[in-house]
């Protein structure tokens, strides 16, 4: 279908994603709005970009002179007088004389203009006009079928011609026809529709691809602004390919995240870390940030959540500086607050960013700031806006986002369909215990964790442990480990229950503690049949333990003892050994794994049901 | 001419404010029309519109009266700078006003009487 339509691409900010790749070359398009909705602007502004594109152009004006049009234009920065000094745009005037009256006396036709335009296509070789506008050419109105036929006569024209033909026409204010003239709609390929709404207190701007013949493109009203460098289009589009198996990864600035999600974020993606306020979110978007600007590529972060003073002072505090990588130039950190600006206001600025900085990475802290600011229904049109900005810039983000619900707490579906992967950030009270925890809920195109990991918060950043437990079928009363004492050493208290849980459905008697200190008093109190104990541990780690447990007098120094740890890399096995440990056990495990080691550390069979499978 | 010369400063003075016709009279003073009319080639409306022009001006004195007809492919430069969008139009320069257009083929002869007489240019009887 598409394939049909050549296209020329207009480079204003975002329509040629509304139209799937720009305007059809040599037809014409009608673009309608009312006084004040933009059309000028939008039809100056495309003129201006076929120029660039070394397609010459004529601007027909109508409605106003040439000399206000170059005004108008140099204004908007479009620099309409460098290109009509290059010969490349050519302003023709065809306003109505104003030195004299015009009296209409029996029929006439626009071969007058048609001709005028002939000649000026030989002289200039342009490919293009704009006719600005319609309106104003028919201004008094002949009777309908005089304009109807004129019209098609100039459209006639332009396509003989071969002229790519934008035609701007005032909207009708009443329903029945899209113009006032009610005719031009009809003979033009493309239609693209103006409105200017107030909408609340705000005046808000949309844009709609109203028709375009032989072609798709995006359908419904999309927002635009008019900046003071023209119009610019939020398609909301946000819908993105998934980003192919061998895209390049990065670190998303945080190892314990990267091995989560297989290797690290794919690059460009989008990414929402959710959570409740004090889960970690801006220090894991520090962590993206820093980890950017380290690799010597350009980060924006905005904070909307506290002056940048006091975040940068916050960074500072927790071993995150992040004043060496502002000094080189490639973090820029932008705090303001969502309230003092309008949303459009904040995606223009964000959209200039982009262009004029050209970050790699940006940071929003947070969008629910953003979201306090604004309707409903305009932080959907941000969120969506935005998403297709980056898109089209091929740029990766981090927004961190507060639920106050948990983590567990419904994403908006269209917040869902952005992120490429969403972190959620938690944490529970355990007694005296703060225990967080993250989790990888989606990550588009990638194998990862889904289980929750323990985070800890520490100087410099974050770590994360794999829960000690996999989900699994529990070994019931086999009776396995009938009989025997286990101490299990292990600080957290969701894994110490749960590991507990385990081992006595199995029969084993369980004394668990959550730290060394403890665990050398129970082992003291009572030598265990088996140890099995977590290496990272607080204070005294657990092969430290485990070396006093061996050095200790007795028979109990040669207790069976068994490493459950996340700590999987060669060199915590090699000190494991060393450390007296008999078997290694790498987090997360299914249940049947951890009784089963149990039991081979005893000395006892392993039972046959659970080996399930490791995912 | 058709008007007895003036006989005195006064008596002309008296000429200019009272007569009709060709005003002023003194070939010094006198305003010279140009009409200008923009036809496209191979145009009914045009050949029609030239037709109804030589009819209306059959009666008025060319020395005061000139018209002069342009085809907008051959003059395209000037009906832009004349902003002729229109075809045919008629232009008529020089006249009490600046200039005057009018739009179509003249099928209404009092509208270029009309605008002559307007600028002070009538048609002898």
């Amino acid at each position: 279908m598409s394939g049909s339509v050549d296209k020329i691409p207009t480079t204003v900010p975002g329509l040629d994603r509304l139209t799937l790749g720009g305007l059809p070359v040599g037809r014409s398009v009608l673009i309608v709005g009312k006084a004040g909705s933009g059309k000028t602007i939008l039809g100056l502004q495309t003129a201006v970009s076929f120029v660039r594109q070394g397609v010459p152009t004529i601007f027909l004006c109508v409605e106003e002179s040439p000399a206000d049009m170059v005004e108008t234009g140099d204004a908007l920065g479009f620099d309409v007088s460098g290109a009509v000094a290059s010969g490349k745009l050519r302003l023709s005037d065809a306003t109505r004389p104003m030195d004299g009256p015009l009296v209409v006396s029996g029929e006439y036709d626009l071969s007058g203009l048609v001709h005028r335009v002939e000649a000026l296509v030989k002289a200039t070789g342009a490919r293009a006009i704009v006719l600005d506008s319609a309106t104003a050419l028919f201004s008094p109105q002949p009777p309908p079928e005089v304009v109807r036929s004129l019209f098609f006569q100039l459209v006639h024209a332009f396509r003989k011609l071969e002229l790519t033909a934008i035609i701007l026409a005032e909207a009708a204010s009443g329903e029945g026809t899209l113009t006032t003239l009610g005719v031009e709609d009809y003979v033009c390929d493309m239609v693209i529709v103006l409105r200017n709404i107030v909408d609340g207190e705000r005046r808000r701007r949309t844009i709609e691809v109203n028709k375009y013949r032989r072609s798709a493109h995006q359908k419904g009203e999309y927002p635009f602004t008019i900046t003071a460098r023209g119009i610019s289009i939020f398609p909301l589009d946000a819908g993105a390919p998934p980003p192919p198996a061998d895209a390049a990864r990065y670190s998303s600035g945080f190892s314990g995240l990267d091995t989560m999600i297989m290797g690290g974020l794919f690059r460009d993606s989008m990414v929402i870390v959710r959570g409740p306020t004090g889960s970690g979110k801006t220090l894991l978007a520090g962590l993206y940030a820093r980890a950017g600007a380290a690799r010597g590529e350009r980060v924006i972060y905005y904070g909307f959540e506290e002056p940048r003073s006091i975040l940068l002072g916050n960074y500072e505090t927790i071993g995150m500086p992040m004043a060496e990588f502002v000094r080189a130039g490639n973090l820029r950190v932008e705090c303001r607050y969502p309230e003092a600006l309008g949303l459009e206001d904040l995606l223009v600025g964000i959209r200039s960013g982009l262009e004029e900085f050209d970050p790699a990475l940006i940071v929003l802290d947070s969008i629910s700031s953003i979201e306090h600011s604004a309707s409903e229904k305009s932080f959907r049109q941000f969120m969506i806006g935005l998403a297709s900005l980056l898109r089209e810039h091929g740029k990766g983000a981090l927004f961190t986002q507060t639920v106050t619900g948990g983590a567990a707490e419904q994403t908006a579906p269209y917040l869902s369909t952005i992120a490429d992967a969403i972190l959620a950030l938690d944490y529970n009270t355990r007694g005296y215990e703060l225990e967080r925890t993250l989790r990888v809920l989606k990550m588009r195109g990638s194998a990862h964790d889904t289980h929750p990991y323990r985070l800890s918060i520490q100087a410099g950043g974050l770590r994360v442990e794999p829960h000690a437990i996999r989900p699994g079928p529990v070994v019931r009363a086999t009776g396995v480990l009938s009989g025997l004492s286990v101490l299990l050493v292990e600080d957290f208290a969701d894994a110490r229950e749960t590991a507990t849980f385990v081992l006595e459905q199995a029969g084993a008697r369980v004394r668990a503690v959550p730290d060394a200190a403890e665990a050398m008093r129970a082992y003291r109190a009572a030598a265990p049949d088996v140890i099995v104990c977590d290496l990272g541990l607080p204070d005294e780690d657990g092969f430290a333990f485990l070396e006093r447990v061996r050095a200790s007098p007795g028979p109990g120094a040669r207790v069976p003892a068994v490493a459950f740890t996340a700590w999987g890399q060669p060199q915590d096995r090699v000190r494991g050994e060393q450390a007296g440990f008999q078997h290694h056990l790498l987090k997360p495990v299914e249940p049947g794994t951890l009784v089963n080691t149990v039991a081979r550390a005893a000395g006892r069979a392993a039972d046959q049901a659970p080996a399930s499978t490791r995912s | 001419m058709p008007h007895p010369a003036p006989a005195g400063a006064h008596a002309r003075f008296d000429a200019c404010v009272s007569r009709p016709y060709a005003w002023p009279l003194h070939d010094g003073w006198r305003v010279s029309t140009q009409l200008v009319l923009y036809v496209s080639p191979g145009s009914a409306l045009s050949l029609k519109a030239r037709r109804n022009l030589d009819a209306v001006l059959a009666g008025y004195d060319r020395g005061v009266v000139s018209l002069e007809v342009r085809d907008v492919t051959q003059d395209a430069l000037k009906a832009e700078e004349d902003r002729v969008v229109f075809t045919p139009t008629l232009i008529l320069k020089g006249l009490g006003l600046d200039a005057a257009w009018v739009v179509g083929d003249l099928s209404d002869h009092d509208t270029v009487v009309n605008l002559l007489r307007l600028g002070g240019v009538e048609r002898p009887q």
